[in-house]
């Protein structure tokens, strides 16, 4: 079985100053991965990465992204290519509605796989079906795009981009974060429907609370740059118990 | 939206895509004006006598006015003997029919996307071509004329409606307003004069398409527009204009009148060439655009989408005399590359409970410079007057300028007035979150810029807001990353 | 012609002071007035025509015939002076103050600091230019004679400019009052103060600039005050135009500011015929601020312009304005204020906003909100409103039992309290807040 994605000692900075420092993680079809640790251990930048931010730069290591080389992709191609990251911040974009815009990220898309735009009908069907997924009103249509929302209905939106674009790997980027229950259970609804055998996904989070409505195949903690421990979902409950300070420890005696 | 994928493939395309220049036979006289020649081009166009003299009163003031230097732009000084003041196409008849029309300009109208018979049939607008001086084709005319609208050339107005034109031409920009106005007034070659009867509602957009077509001729438009009591008419102007060299001039002037309880809406698309990357080139837009409000409870709305020209110089107006009028100026300016603009609108409150809307969205890119110059002018007569402003800047890249100068002066105690003015940028982060769903940074660019000027954009008409969009985007090529 | 009139005044003025110089005509002081002379002539006396000057009418009364103004001064008293400047003795009381009468420094009329506190006040001269690198870098560069045709009149004939000097890293706690007095008891008087403020680096001040008028003649009084803040200082500057009724100021206000300082501004006008004030102040260095408050309570046939730029010249510098009016009888209220983002500063900040309520029909106001932005990474905006006062508001109040002229003065008190309260000087807040609210036939709401 070839992996969605192979990551091989990966390093990866912001002027200068290095924050990835030996990163390696195999994800397959089917799985979904949490990685967890404490703030500013490098998980958001693992995201920004993956997903081609320029204030980046990778300084060694490989990305293999279905077969190819991920890091010489431009971000659109990425995204083309199957890669969707849930933004921690999405961005507000005054006067494009939120149609407008996924339709346009949609047919993008779709010409890249040589197909057809959607006729304007079956893509309003379609997103329809697909916003109930994470309960969203029809009105947030024709709104502008993020702007006036709520951070809950933002990450909403982010999940229901997700399941308009059916991505091959989706990154979750601290999708988790500012949510009241009720949100959270309404977000992790969206991204298990979403599951199938042949996507995988990663979650990044700070906290293990949404690994109870998503349950992750693998665990992975990061701290100082480097995944110091994997296991399987009791190692969320493990962390939540006893926080992140025995595993600084021990990533310390190994130093 | 499913407008948005067609700009997006516009937008792959890159150099002026209007570019190009039709051969047609040109009947040329020489450079140069001087009493002579006003009087060459007002026989030309057998124009009655009276006219001649107003043509030579206003030379006689040009002679004695200065070109503005306010403007917030420069340019090499005009030569005003270098330019051509008569041009037209040889085949002078008139045409009944498309099929009459000269293939080649029909192929040029295809070109620009906008062949007649496709505009004649699937969008019901009636076109008043306008090549060069001499107006062409009027179609839907006779539907027209059954409600008794008149739709046609200047110079056929001059001719066929001469009260009509006596009485409102300059009524509204004095000949003697500014000095293009001055020079237009001696020398226009055509333009379109619309009538709407009282209470007749024109039931299609009408719309005139000018084009700059031949070398070294300026462009001299004269525009009235009369609106009768109780009446409506939606007016539209669109320009592109063929890649040219050398600078060319363009000097119109618009008139619009509203009668009481009537309403007129002016819709502009401005794509006259814009130069080349390095300045060369470009047409220089010098325009003077005013409207009245006449009568009680009138309305006039602008609306503009300018991304063309060299240097733009361009405020339409209102006069808000009669009581309850309302005056209203939407406008999307782009400049890109070493463009300049200098647009904007004033709004006069003289009526009582008159009220005004100011919706002006610049978007600069490149080197260029765009400024916005508006006047809110409250009377002291004008009880209860109300204005709203909001003046706001897009910047794309750091070598480009966007300037606001808002004059605001009110002399009654009951007026209300606001203006707010914002700037922003198209930043990184909303960059690369398009990109991230897929969408590269040109689309991405279009798509937050057409989100940006929606305000306005949902004012025009909806074949001419389609334009406006693919436009927009064309103007902005490879202003990012 | 009245231009032609008064520039042979200022040509004749420029001429005696010459004379009077006593050899140090070839001094560099001098030859700055030459040059700015020149300048003056060149640029003329503007009209309405001038942009700058559009609403500023000053023909009516550059035609007057002003005198040579040194000898005259020297009569004035320290009676005269309490006088003129009223209760603001006992509220700046506390501080220190240096008395200008006719152009020329008064130091038997000032109270001065002593050597040790921090504070010093010298008078211009050749000397101090030769021998002080920051004065000689200061004066006429950072308001230019180039730049505005009243800075060059200005500094053609200052010949008695106060240079006030607040050392490294000194915390004043006493205001230092500038009391600029015009003598008009027994002929027409033009006068031409200049002040020259350096703040050192770190170093703290509450600046207070007054300009007044004694006696029943004319007097035009064309002031110029140049501040450097240097880094990390802080200055506060106010300037209260609470003059005779007839009372006509042209002041030019210029501050440059340098790394992490910090320049606020307040202008307050109350009373006066004709006053142009002309702010200026460049953000030179990175991290600097600057606030401009400013307000106008005008009535009558008072005309109050004021104009402000705040130059953003390098990144990351902030900028808040705001300006407030209240025009009633026949006065005529403009505000002109413009921002300017020069290429280079990326990631300013500037807002600025202008709100102005007319009280009667025969006021008026001109407003001109003006931003000119060369660079992409900025937030800035302005908002102008020009209206009446909120009906719903004065509505509320009534509905409370405050009859309607009462409302309407509490609010109208209270849409100028706005800016006052900014001022951090409690004495100097107080005082402005009593005269507003008299101005206004209302008291001082304690809010």
């Amino acid at each position: 079985m070839t992996p969605i994605l192979q990551i091989t000692d990966l390093t990866a900075g912001i002027e200068d100053r290095e924050i990835l420092k030996g990163v390696s993680l195999t994800v397959n079809p089917g799985e979904v991965h949490a990685i967890m640790g404490p703030n500013g251990s490098g998980k958001s930048t693992l995201a920004s990465v993956l997903a081609g931010r320029e204030e980046y730069a990778i300084t060694g290591g490989t990305v293999v992204f279905r077969g190819n080389d991920l890091l010489e992709l431009s971000p659109e191609d990425r995204a083309r290519q199957g890669m969707f990251l849930a933004f921690q911040y999405p961005v507000e974009i005054p006067g494009v509605s939120t149609a407008n815009f996924l339709k346009t990220s949609v047919n993008e898309l779709r010409k890249f796989r040589g197909q057809e735009p959607l006729a304007p009908a079956v893509f309003l069907a379609l997103m329809r079906e697909r916003m109930k997924l994470v309960e969203m009103d029809q009105s947030f249509l024709s709104r502008s795009l993020n702007e006036g929302f709520s951070g809950g209905e933002k990450k909403r939106n982010e999940i229901f981009q997700m399941a308009m674009l059916e991505p091959i790997l989706a990154v979750l980027d601290e999708t988790d974060s500012g949510l009241d229950i009720d949100a959270l259970r309404i977000v992790a609804g969206g991204v298990n429907a979403l599951r199938t055998p042949t996507t995988a996904t990663i979650i990044i989070t700070h906290y293990q609370r949404l690994l109870d409505y998503i349950i992750p195949d693998v665990v992975h903690v990061l701290w100082d740059g480097r995944i110091v421990r994997s296991g399987g979902k009791e190692l969320a409950l493990e962390l939540e118990k006893r926080g992140y300070d025995w595993i600084k420890q021990e990533a310390a005696e190994v130093a | 939206m499913a407008q948005d994928s067609a700009i997006l493939d516009e937008v792959v395309q890159n150099d002026y895509k209007y570019g190009f220049t039709t051969d047609i036979e040109q009947d040329l006289l020489p450079k140069g004006l001087s009493e002579d020649v006003v009087r060459f081009i007002s026989e030309k166009k057998q124009e009655p006598e009276w006219m001649l003299a107003w043509r030579l009163k206003a030379y006689q003031q040009w002679l004695k006015m200065k070109e503005p230097a306010w403007p917030n732009v420069t340019y090499p000084k005009i030569d005003f003997q270098e330019i051509i003041y008569w041009a037209s196409p040889k085949k002078k008849e008139s045409l009944n029919s498309l099929d009459e029309v000269d293939p080649e300009l029909l192929a040029t109208f295809a070109k620009l996307g906008i062949p007649l018979e496709e505009q004649k049939f699937l969008t019901g607008v009636a076109v008043d071509v306008v090549l060069d001086s001499v107006s062409i084709k009027t179609t839907f005319q006779d539907k027209l004329a059954e409600l008794g609208i008149i739709f046609c050339p200047m110079s056929e107005a001059i001719r066929e409606h001469p009260e009509l034109v006596k009485q409102y031409i300059g009524s509204v920009v004095p000949t003697n307003d500014n000095f293009y106005s001055a020079l237009n007034s001696a020398v226009f070659s055509d333009g379109s004069f619309v009538y709407i009867p009282k209470g007749v509602r024109c039931p299609i957009e009408l719309s005139t398409y000018f084009r700059i077509n031949a070398r070294n001729t300026g462009q001299f438009e004269r525009t009235l527009i009369v609106a009768d009591e109780g009446s409506y008419v939606s007016y539209l102007e669109g320009c592109t204009a063929p890649q040219r060299d050398e600078n060319q001039l363009h000097a119109a002037v618009v008139e619009l009148v509203a009668h009481t309880d009537a309403e007129i809406k002016y819709s502009t698309v401005q794509n006259w060439y814009p130069g080349d990357k390095e300045g060369k080139g470009g047409i220089f837009n010098f325009v003077t655009k005013r409207g009245i409000c006449q009568g009680d409870r009138s309305k006039i709305s602008w609306t503009q989408v300018e991304t063309g020209s060299a240097i733009t110089w361009k405020y339409p107006s209102v006069i808000l005399k009669g009581d309850h009028s309302i005056g209203e100026f939407y406008s999307v300016a782009v400049t890109n590359h070493l463009q300049q603009a200098d647009t904007g609108t004033k709004m006069m409150h003289i009526g009582k409970n008159t009220r005004s809307r100011i919706v002006s969205k610049g978007i600069s890119a490149g080197n260029s410079q765009n400024s916005y110059r508006g006047l809110v002018k409250v009377l002291k007569v004008a009880e209860g007057a109300r204005n709203f402003s909001q003046c706001d800047s897009l910047l794309i890249g750091d070598a480009c300028g966007a300037h606001t100068f808002p004059y605001l002066e009110v002399a009654n105690k009951t007026a209300t007035v606001e203006h707010e003015a914002t700037t922003s940028k198209i930043g990184e982060d909303i960059l690369f979150y398009c990109n991230q769903r897929g969408i590269d940074t040109e689309s991405a660019v279009a798509l937050i810029v057409n989100g940006y000027a929606r305000e306005v954009l949902n004012q025009l008409p909806m074949e001419f807001a389609v334009e406006a969009q693919k436009l927009l985007a064309i103007s902005l090529e490879g202003s990012v990353g | 012609m009245p231009q032609a009139a008064f520039n042979d005044v200022i040509k004749r003025s420029f001429d005696d002071l010459s004379k009077r110089l006593n050899g140090s005509a070839s001094g560099p002081l001098h030859k700055m007035r030459e040059a700015a002379l020149k300048s003056f002539i060149e640029q003329g006396v503007p009209t309405t025509r001038h942009e700058e000057w559009k609403y500023a009418n000053v023909l009516p009364f550059i035609g007057l015939e002003y005198s040579r103004v040194s000898e005259i001064a020297k009569s004035v008293t320290e009676k005269d002076i309490d006088e003129a400047l009223g209760e603001l003795v006992s509220v700046l009381e506390s501080g220190w103050r240096v008395t200008i009468v006719n152009g020329q420094f008064r130091g038997d009329l000032s109270y001065l600091p002593a050597a040790v506190t921090g504070v010093s006040v010298d008078v211009l001269s050749d000397k101090l230019i030769a021998n002080d690198e920051v004065v000689r870098a200061a004066y006429g560069s950072v308001a230019k004679s180039d730049a505005h045709p009243f800075v060059a009149m200005n500094t053609a004939l200052a010949c008695d400019g106060v240079v006030i000097r607040v050392a490294k890293g000194s915390e004043m706690k006493r205001p230092l009052h500038i009391a600029i007095i015009s003598d008009a008891r027994q002929v027409n008087v033009l006068t031409t103060p200049r002040i020259l403020i350096v703040a050192e680096e770190g170093s703290e001040i509450d600046i207070v600039e007054t300009h007044s008028t004694i006696g029943d003649q004319q007097a035009l009084d064309v002031s110029v005050s140049e501040i450097a803040v240097g880094s990390n200082a802080h200055v506060r500057f106010h300037k209260v135009a609470d003059d005779q009724d007839d009372s006509r100021h042209i002041g030019y206000t210029a501050a440059t500011v340098a790394r992490d300082g910090r320049f606020t501004s307040h202008c307050i006008n109350i009373a006066g015929n004709f006053i142009r004030n002309d702010l200026v102040i460049n953000l030179a260095d990175v991290g600097s601020q600057a606030y401009l408050y400013g307000a106008s309570v005008l009535g009558g046939v008072q005309f109050a312009d004021s104009h402000t730029v705040v130059d953003h010249a390098v990144n990351n510098c902030h900028s808040e304005e705001l300006y407030k009016g209240i025009y009633d009888g026949s006065s005529i209220g403009v505000f002109n204020g413009k921002i300017f983002v020069r290429p280079q500063a990326q990631k300013t900040t500037a807002y600025q906003s202008n709100h102005s309520v007319l009280l009667s029909d025969k006021a008026q106001v001109n407003a001109k909100p003006q931003l000119e932005i060369w660079a992409d990474d900025v937030k800035c905006s302005h908002g102008a409103t020009l209206g009446q006062l909120n009906d719903e508001a004065i509505f509320y109040l009534r509905s409370r039992g405050i009859d309607a002229d009462k409302a309407r003065a509490l609010m109208t008190y209270a849409f100028v309290a706005e800016v006052l309260e900014h001022i951090d000087h409690e004495g100097l807040r107080e005082f402005c807040e009593k005269r507003v609210a008299s101005k206004l036939g209302t008291e001082p709401l304690s809010l």
